[in-house]
């Protein structure tokens, strides 16, 4: 096992980088630039040249990209050993100029849009408000999921079944875009339970996410979890439902209730149990894509994550922040998807990676 | 613990989490809690301290005046900053840090003497003490500009002050250069003594004084700078001279400013903070606004959302609080002149005539804009919008007569009906924009029967890449869509800096040498009389002998002001003067519930 997660870790490297280059590439080869323009306005020549020079936009792009991973000092270093290398003269010129310490020395670059912050700040600021958000909706998702998706199985094709359906599709149907403003609408505006948005924690966190869970923060964190975590209960309900319905036809279940095993006992411990295999398998990259991407739930809420970063950075053609943010997702998907495979193992011992 | 039990054991404890939330979430059905912000500041109760609650719409990329670019940044800073002049409600310059200021007899050398009695101000947000640092200097002012030209300092900004003598030959130098500190020394701005300031111009520009109001030549505080050259704008490190300071600044969440005891008119300021948290959403804002969480839809962050307009036009309160005043903007569609058919200036004044722009305004837009017929707005100085002479054919009362019209120019311009045309008219995305292309598409489909208009659309970025002057013509429309606001409220900022056959916004590709005498004759010329008859020259050639572009609306502030906002001073350039309001408190605190 600990060979497994060891080669795994080794593998998602090459990976990481050149999904890195992948997306770095990707954003500079997009018309217009960070600094063509102030507003609407087309900025003169020099004026680009110069905030060009200050980011090593007139280097090659694997130079870029170099100093991006390794830092401006060790493509300089290379450069005066190697000099004649293409693209080290215009590395020469300014790479002194640069502030790059490199990816690979935990630095993700300098903000070109918001000036004199670095991409580190930014992310270190709004990622752990994401990850409250995130974990408080998948939570309420699971607490709501599961057991609407258990009964409804155990109880197919009776009112139960129905209504949890019904549910469960009005929860996938209705978007976040609809579902946030209606909260607001109604608890906010119209019964005055909850304030109308922001968020109700701000740093310093405890370990670094987790918040004082204040009265203050609840009445900020209602509505948005509700609004976040109601469409993945339902993804999650359908989900429990379809596999449970599966499991418990499985010939061992058969044996299980002739042994004479209470009912309660074959459910929760013989079934559910495997029939949330399929469950883990999306929890991994749904958690992710949760505390990375609600970004609609953090746009009407006004809440300051991480999701508005995906958006803005790539409007504002700002590479270090789009770049930064991927990679910070990406890491977190590797780690979630290695965290499933292991809970795979223990939940199924017939799964075993080594 | 067996293992397998564990994940059970993990479910009973969110579970409980979960419990223990929703009851600690129950006594808040009885408790509105409305009035308390997201993130206190550090400061004395908020209810004792009177308060403007606002919206910030996004993040500031930076509070530092010579890097800023944008309304969010320029609003911010011109509440904490001052500058040599400034701008009143009538968008005109008057005095500010400068008491006087005049030019030589050629027009070239202007001399500003300053007062001596505003100071720099810094506030530590942990003790609340404001720190005096000194007075505002010419030195000061000096270093400003200088740093601003600097291209290490790599201001977007900096080549609106390209009229300064040497400002250009310094920021676009190599900062390797050997001759780069001689180049820095060159620039025409020196300090005679501490309240005196000389400016050596390349051409006598007698809307100098505008450009002494913009913010990239603020004086700039030298020593705080040096210290911590890129957080010197961060709260706790930044110093300022205006009538507010920056108290906290919690990036992508909240910001604070509160009043500068230190400045030279505080006892006449009577609202000691602005706070407010940055919500990215106008409709979100909208609702903040009507729970009496915020006290006004304004900048620094939204105006009331388009598709409230009709509810709050309707609505007996809201309506008395929206407030609709002038905005020194411009939209406008261009042609892109080289384009056939759009290179005959018949088939342009054409489609320009085909507009309902009064139509447009009153079922589209909804916010009273004014319809345009000139490309600079009431309130800049030059403009030519009550001068019906000029354009008037665009913005009859009798649409009939102005649609007839239109087919006959197209007629005699070769294309009857349009036959024969098949154009591309091209929009940034944006609902707004597509609402107002598919009104005027279904307006020329209308008048030319036969011409094909295509609608597209591109992202904003990618769109300011098609239409730069030197991008290639077969990748460009014929008609895109633009608007322009003042930076500085003078036609040098419109006809000049745009439809120069020089300039990088001529994205009409407009050539027309008459036209660039004109407004090159204009910005030389110091006697305001003449410079307005060269500029009504200019709008003359521009819209109705050639009508290179064909202007839409002069846009409007459309706002929400709470009651309790008792004196609101409105200034069209400057962003609004915050030190000037006044706020009943006693309305506010009763209005929510206090």
């Amino acid at each position: 096992m600990y060979r497994y997660i060891i080669r795994r870790i080794i593998w998602s490297i090459p990976v990481l980088l050149l999904l890195t280059f992948t997306v770095f590439a990707l954003m500079r080869i997009i018309p217009g630039g960070p600094f063509d323009f102030a507003g609407d306005k087309a900025l003169p020549r020099a004026v680009t040249e110069n905030l060009e020079r200050r980011h090593h936009l007139d280097w090659p792009l694997l130079w870029q990209f170099t100093s991006y991973l390794l830092g401006d000092d060790v493509a300089g270093f290379i450069c005066e050993g190697m000099p004649v290398i293409p693209g080290c003269d215009a590395v020469l010129q300014s790479y002194q100029l640069g502030v790059s310490r490199g990816l690979i020395r935990g630095d993700l670059g300098i903000s070109m849009r918001q000036r004199g912050r670095s991409i580190n700040e930014i992310v270190g600021e709004s990622f752990p408000i994401s990850l409250q958000l995130g974990i408080l909706s998948m939570g309420l998702a699971l607490i709501i999921g599961i057991p609407l998706g258990t009964l409804a199985a155990l109880r197919q094709n009776t009112w139960l079944d129905y209504t949890s359906s019904f549910f469960a599709i009005i929860g996938l149907s209705i978007p976040n875009l609809v579902l946030g403003p209606l909260l607001i609408w109604i608890f906010a505006l119209k019964l005055n339970w909850f304030p109308v948005s922001t968020w109700g924690a701000k740093p310093p966190f405890l370990l670094g996410f987790i918040p004082i869970p204040d009265l203050k923060f609840w009445a900020h964190a209602t509505l948005p979890t509700i609004a976040l975590g109601t469409a993945l209960s339902a993804s999650i309900a359908r989900l429990t439902r379809a596999s449970l319905l599966q499991v418990i036809r499985e010939d061992y279940i058969r044996t299980a209730r002739a042994k004479g095993l209470a009912e309660n006992v074959v459910v929760v411990r013989h079934a559910l149990k495997n029939s949330l295999i399929p469950v883990v398998t999306i929890l991994g990259p749904l958690t992710i894509a949760v505390v990375t991407g609600s970004f609609v739930t953090e746009f009407i809420f006004g809440i300051p994550g991480m999701g508005k970063h995906f958006i803005t950075s790539i409007g504002n053609r700002d590479y270090p922040l789009i770049t930064g943010v991927t990679v910070v997702y990406a890491t977190l998907l590797v780690v979630a998807n290695l965290v499933v495979d292991i809970l795979y193992a223990w939940l199924d011992p017939r799964i075993r990676y080594d | 613990m067996y293992p397998r039990y564990r994940i059970w054991l993990w479910f009973s404890l969110l579970a409980l989490v979960t419990l223990v939330a929703g009851a600690c979430v129950a006594p808040q059905t009885t408790a509105p809690p409305a009035e308390a912000p997201a993130q206190e500041a550090p400061a004395a109760p908020a209810d004792e301290e009177i308060v403007l609650d606002t919206v910030f719409g996004t993040e500031p990329p930076t509070l530092d005046p010579a890097l800023a670019t944008d309304s969010q940044s320029i609003w911010s800073i011109r509440q904490m900053f001052v500058g040599l002049t400034g701008f009143d409600e009538q968008a005109q310059v008057v005095p500010s840090l400068a008491t006087e200021w005049s030019a030589s007899e050629d027009g070239l050398v202007w001399t500003y003497t300053m007062r001596d009695d505003v100071h720099w101000v810094r506030l530590n947000p942990d003790t609340g003490e404001f720190e005096d640092l000194g007075p505002v200097t010419a030195h000061d002012v000096e270093y400003g500009v200088k740093r601003t030209l600097d291209p290490n300092t790599a201001s977007d900004y900096a080549y609106v002050l390209y009229i300064i003598q040497g400002a250009e030959e310094f920021n676009t130098a190599d900062p390797n250069a050997e001759n780069f500190e001689e180049l820095r020394d060159a620039v025409g701005v020196r300090a005679i003594d501490d309240t005196t300031v000389e400016f050596t111009l390349t051409a006598p520009a007698g809307y100098f004084p505008s450009i002494t109001g913009l913010w990239v030549t603020f004086p700039q505080p030298q020593e705080a700078i040096e210290a911590n050259p890129d957080g010197w704008a961060d709260a706790g490190s930044i110093v300022t001279n205006g009538p507010y300071t920056l108290a906290q600044w919690d990036h992508g969440a909240y910001i604070r400013l509160v009043k500068n005891p230190l400045w030279v008119d505080a006892d006449n300021v009577q609202i000691e903070a602005i706070q407010g948290p940055i919500i990215e959403s106008a409709s979100t804002a909208m609702a903040m606004y009507e729970a009496n969480e915020i006290d006004m839809m304004a900048d620094p962050g939204w105006p009331p959302p388009l598709p409230d307009m009709d509810r709050i036009k309707a609505d007996p309160e809201l309506s008395q609080q929206l407030f609709i005043a002038p905005r020194l903007c411009t939209y406008y569609y261009g042609f892109v002149n080289t384009k056939p058919p759009f290179d005959n200036p018949l088939v342009r004044k054409a489609f320009a005539a085909a507009i309902d722009r009064k139509s447009l305004i009153n079922n589209l837009t909804k916010g009273e804009e004014r319809p345009a017929h000139s490309f600079a707005p009431p309130g800049v100085f030059g403009n030519v919008a009550d001068d019906m002479s000029i354009g008037g054919w665009m913005v009859q009362d009798d649409y009939a007569a102005q649609l007839a019209q239109a087919q006959e120019w197209l007629a005699e311009a070769g294309y009857p009906e349009g036959a024969g045309i098949n154009v591309t008219l091209m929009h940034n995305t944006s609902e707004a924009h597509a609402q107002i292309a598919q009104a005027i598409q279904a307006m020329w489909a209308e008048a030319f029967p036969q011409a094909t208009v295509t609608i597209e659309n591109q992202e904003w970025q990618v769109y300011l890449k098609t239409l730069v002057p030197d991008a290639p013509d077969e990748e460009k429309p014929e008609i895109y869509r633009l608007g322009w606001c003042a930076d500085y409220p003078d036609q040098n900022n419109w006809v000049n800096e745009v439809f120069n056959s020089k300039s990088g916004q001529n994205y009409a590709k407009y050539n027309n040498p008459e036209f660039d005498a004109v407004v090159e004759q204009a910005a030389r010329e110091s006697d305001p009389a003449v410079r307005q008859e060269l500029y009504k020259e200019a709008e003359r050639l521009l819209i109705d002998q050639d009508t290179a572009i064909s202007p839409i609306y002069y846009y409007t502030y459309v706002r929400l002001y709470k009651p309790w906002l008792t004196k609101v001073v409105i200034s069209p350039v400057t962003g609004d003067p915050v030190a000037e309001w006044e706020i009943d408190w006693e309305a506010k605190k009763a209005a929510r519930g206090q």
